[in-house]
């Protein structure tokens, strides 16, 4: 017969499971990730905040441990060629930017922070506004980069991505721009009429779909197969098994089978949810780190203005500091951002939930619906039940992102 | 000499393309989606409905520079029996 009960051991903090791990009993923390054998001594269990009292120290333990990796969103630009209905960035959107991105101060802030420091990787990530409008800026700031990373810190694993609509002229520089990127995202919203009335073209008249496609070929020809995916947003009206087909139909015929599909979400201007939103936000699901705004020491965003923010929504609430700052003042701001704005801590409900460390309240980029209470749109049940029936299949270790192995 | 877009062309038959459409098709639901939400770049990608594998944590789109290497619960420490690493989830 399954084991269903698994929280009701009185003694464990409420975040522990109990499960298997090469068929010897342990409890897995799933705020922490760790995992401890069921024969370990009381002391060792509070050692590691298995016991029950102990759960705001192993929530403070998982959601302010500095990260091995820095990723910086850098959004060079908030210029666009075009103007989105869903844009997440619409109201951030300018027509002529007046300031240009201080790569030179950047690359000083991150030299700071890689520094002495833990982190083993950097990682930007290009957004904007159309971060190739300021292609030759991104050229400079990963070579500039590069070269301090070889000089002075040559343990960093060093990585580029971009997200870009391909609405630009492939000229030099964005050619050298895009052989420099790990991974080219291309938002592609839907086929030619409904991707046209979602992305309309910015004062230049041009097919976007047409104009994007085109270059998507020569990206191809460029040898980028490897790197390029397509990422698209479709409205709920066009959302169904025909139209999705026809959509990826399109860029296998390409010879792309890198496609992700996804619902609009709410936006600083159409703060409504669509439906699908709604409904994904409900679903159950294993999301075992907390959403990008609550990674402590590892997601920064950035642009021209030289702020330094922890995520690119509600830009009001989430400035960080300067990257002339040191990033020592942009870790405690941090810390200060997620005590005061960590959904869950607001919410009993989710402090008490057993399965708290796979949901962390879901993404922000929900905040306009969720608010302060994640727990209203959560489907708490179902993911205990996937945590229990992973834990019976000893994949939650493997699923919450930790691989386990005997110490030697 | 053909260029790489046209050689592309043909890197999946028809058969293929609709063999593959089916097979993510299975997966379709407009409101699920599956476990996790693991991509490392902003944008819609944290709503994701559709991936072109079962679970974007084996999503070969996100582990270039994605979010299983941005992954947070480095608790790299040692217990008595088993230590932990943190992993990059497609390999």
């Amino acid at each position: 017969m399954q084991e269903k009960q698994r929280y009701t051991n009185m003694n464990l903090s409420h975040y522990i499971v109990n499960t298997k791990h090469f068929g010897e009993p342990v409890y897995f923390n799933t705020v922490t990730k760790m995992i401890l054998p069921e024969s370990s001594s009381q002391e060792t269990l509070s050692e590691h905040f298995f016991l029950e009292g102990q759960e705001k120290l192993a929530l403070d333990q998982a959601l302010f441990n500095q990260s091995d990796k820095l990723c910086i969103n850098v959004n060079p630009t908030w210029e666009c060629t075009l103007r989105c209905k869903h844009c997440s960035v619409l109201t951030q959107l300018v027509a002529r930017q007046k300031h240009k991105l201080d790569v030179t101060g950047l690359i000083s802030f991150v030299e700071k922070a890689l520094t002495n420091s833990k982190y083993t990787h950097l990682l930007y990530c290009f957004a904007g506004g159309e971060p190739l409008i300021e292609a030759a800026t991104i050229n400079s700031l990963i070579e500039g980069t590069t070269a301090l990373l070889t000089e002075k810190l040559p343990h960093i694993v060093f990585n580029n991505t971009i997200t870009t609509n391909a609405t630009l002229p492939l000229d030099d520089t964005i050619q050298k721009t895009l052989h420099l990127m790990n991974k080219i995202t291309i938002s592609v919203d839907g086929n030619e009429k409904e991707h046209n009335e979602q992305r309309h073209a910015y004062k230049a008249t041009f097919n976007p779909f047409q104009t994007t496609l085109a270059n998507i070929r020569s990206m191809l020809d460029m040898g980028l197969l490897e790197k390029m995916d397509i990422q698209a947003s479709l409205a709920d009206d066009v959302l169904t098994k025909e139209y999705a087909a026809e959509f990826m139909r399109t860029f296998l015929r390409m010879g792309i089978n890198k496609i992700k599909i996804g619902s609009i979400h709410p936006t600083n201007v159409y703060k409504k949810p669509t439906e699908n939103y709604f409904g994904n936000l409900k679903n159950a699901r294993i999301r075992p780190i907390p959403c990008c705004k609550f990674r402590y020491g590892a997601v920064y965003s950035t642009d021209a203005s030289g702020k330094l923010y922890d995520a690119v929504w509600e830009w009001s609430r989430n400035e960080l500091g300067t990257i002339y700052d040191d990033p020592t003042t942009i870790y405690k701001n941090q810390v200060t951002n997620i005590r005061n704005q960590f959904p869950c801590f607001k919410d009993k409900t989710c402090m008490s939930c057993p399965v708290i460390g796979v949901c962390w309240g879901g993404c922000v980029n929900g905040t306009t619906v969720i608010k302060d209470n994640p727990s209203a749109y959560c489907d708490q049940k179902k993911t205990l039940q996937m945590v229990t029936d992973y834990a019976n299949d000893n994949t939650i270790t493997t699923l919450s992102g930790c691989k386990i192995k005997k110490a030697e | 000499m053909l260029s790489i877009s046209k050689q592309l062309e043909s890197r999946f038959s028809s058969d293929e393309i609709e063999r593959i459409i089916a097979s993510r098709l299975e997966k379709f639901n407009p409101v699920a989606s599956a476990p996790g939400d693991l991509n490392g770049s902003i944008g819609c990608a944290c709503n994701k409905l559709l991936n072109d594998d079962t679970c974007p944590e084996i999503d070969e789109t996100s582990t270039v520079i994605g979010p299983d290497r941005m992954w947070s619960v480095a608790h790299a420490g040692k217990t008595e029996i088993y230590k932990y690493e943190p992993v990059a989830l497609h390999s």
